[in-house]
């Protein structure tokens, strides 16, 4: 697994070694993820900085859970844009975040959904 | 089991510090965003351990400690604040803003737990200090033996009542009581009979009070009623009725059956009578004069009628009421 997009080791580490908490919080964030991403997107099209900061900031929170490093850094780039009302670039930034939380959400499915081993 | 606030409106982080807390034996309460935060934080029996996300809808975390530090609520709130902000500078204005301690996101749960703790500690530090503060102000102000007022705070006391006097208008009686041959008791029964007479005296004067009168003692055997908006003629009536409590039942001491009378001195502030100096002093002869005519008695202090005005009503019923009560 690409430890950019998601480290479980490292989650696990700083969870006590507790799966249970781990398959809760990647329940819960499988189904904000979207949502979120969608304010951080809405925000940007509608040239609204603020929004665009706060958005791309709540996601970097949650992306930081799972240690997206990518992820987190083009979600941080979203929010210094909203917060300097530079969103020039924003919508190619965009376009990057959402293909690394596509690898997040498919990484954290696979985990949640482990394939049948072969015989 | 320890209570702690949750707030963040990131539902995912909300999961990892509600399971790790409940794992560690805290009772964590969920809210997100800081208007309900700071509303659950005002509650009565709120939890004093916060965790507050920085970036929240409504009111972000440190307008909540703000408002929070602000309220000067009776209990602490240990508040920690949960940032993925790196400045250093926003780290100095979270603590400036009252935050107790900080923690990055992404945290680790160790790290977490240990600054939980420390929080527990201070909470701890400061609950027994409160305690300690509490059970000072209760002795610096109480009788040791009877648990009623000492005569610092009942002094204090009738000040405020005069002052409140001067301001409202309303009256202001005292009455200072004695417990007669209170010497030979102790001679007769004992130090320890001689305490416990004290403490059930104590009982029976709070018996014949109102809600909003106070009593205090004195020293020894001498006790001090104040009784806001009381005239005097109604303050010789409830001397009256302690006095003839007292002694129509005798007070049972162990095995023994003592009887106790009490003298009583009564004045209040008026326009001859103006300061507590005066009311303390017109009150302490009148109670001479209750011993001097044979104790077992109610006298009052009667303002010696000015020649330059008709004299008052009040003051010739009282006089009436004084005599009929000796």
């Amino acid at each position: 697994m690409d430890h950019e997009v998601f480290d479980k080791a490292e989650l696990l580490s700083r969870l006590e070694g507790d799966e249970e908490i781990l398959a809760e919080m990647i329940g819960i964030f499988l189904a904000e993820c979207g949502p979120m991403v969608q304010h951080v997107s809405d925000a940007a099209t509608s040239q609204d900085a603020g929004g665009l900061e706060r958005s791309a900031h709540k996601l970097k929170g949650s992306l930081s859970i799972f240690g997206s490093r990518a992820a987190m850094q083009s979600a941080q780039i979203l929010e210094t844009m909203g917060h300097d009302g530079d969103l020039c670039s924003a919508a190619e930034v965009l376009a990057r975040l959402r293909e690394q939380i596509a690898a997040l959400e498919k990484a954290l499915s696979d985990l949640r959904e482990p394939k049948c081993p072969k015989s | 089991m320890s209570k702690v606030l949750i707030a963040d409106d990131d539902r995912t982080s909300c999961i990892l510090l509600g399971g790790l807390l409940t794992k560690w034996g805290y009772q964590a309460e969920i809210v997100h965003n800081g208007d309900d935060a700071l509303r659950e934080l005002m509650k009565p029996d709120a939890p004093r351990l916060a965790i507050l996300d920085w970036m929240m809808p409504g009111l972000d975390g440190i307008e909540v400690i703000k408002k929070l530090r602000a309220a000067h609520g009776a209990s602490y709130t240990y508040a920690l604040l949960l940032t993925s902000k790196e400045q250093k500078e926003d780290l100095v204005q979270g603590l400036d803003a009252g935050a107790d301690d900080y923690l990055r996101k992404p945290f680790d749960a160790q790290e977490l737990r240990a600054r939980l703790r420390i929080g527990g500690r201070i909470l701890e530090l400061e609950r027994r200090l409160v305690s300690a503060l509490e059970s000072a102000e209760y002795k610096a102000t109480h009788d040791f033996l009877s648990g009623i007022y000492n005569r610092a705070a009942i002094t204090e006391m009738l000040t405020r009542e005069a002052s409140r006097s001067e301001r409202c208008g309303h009256r202001v009686s005292v009455m200072m009581v004695d417990v007669d041959h209170f010497k030979s008791i102790n001679d007769t029964y004992g130090h320890a009979a001689g305490d416990e007479v004290i403490k059930q005296l104590t009982a029976r004067i709070s018996s014949v009070l109102r809600t909003y009168d106070a009593v205090g003692r004195l020293g020894g055997e001498e006790f001090l009623i104040v009784t806001p908006n009381c005239s005097l003629g109604e303050a010789l009536g409830v001397a009256e009725r302690l006095r003839s409590g007292v002694a129509s039942e005798k007070m049972i001491v162990g095995e023994v059956a003592i009887p106790v009378t009490v003298s009583v001195g009564v004045s209040a502030l008026s326009v001859d009578i103006p300061d507590v100096n005066r009311v303390l002093e017109t009150a302490d002869s009148a109670l001479y004069a209750a011993k001097k005519s044979g104790r077992n008695r109610v006298e009052c202090y009667v303002p010696p009628v000015r020649p330059t005005s008709p004299p008052e009503a009040s003051a010739t019923s009282v006089g009436a009421i004084a005599k009929a009560a000796g």
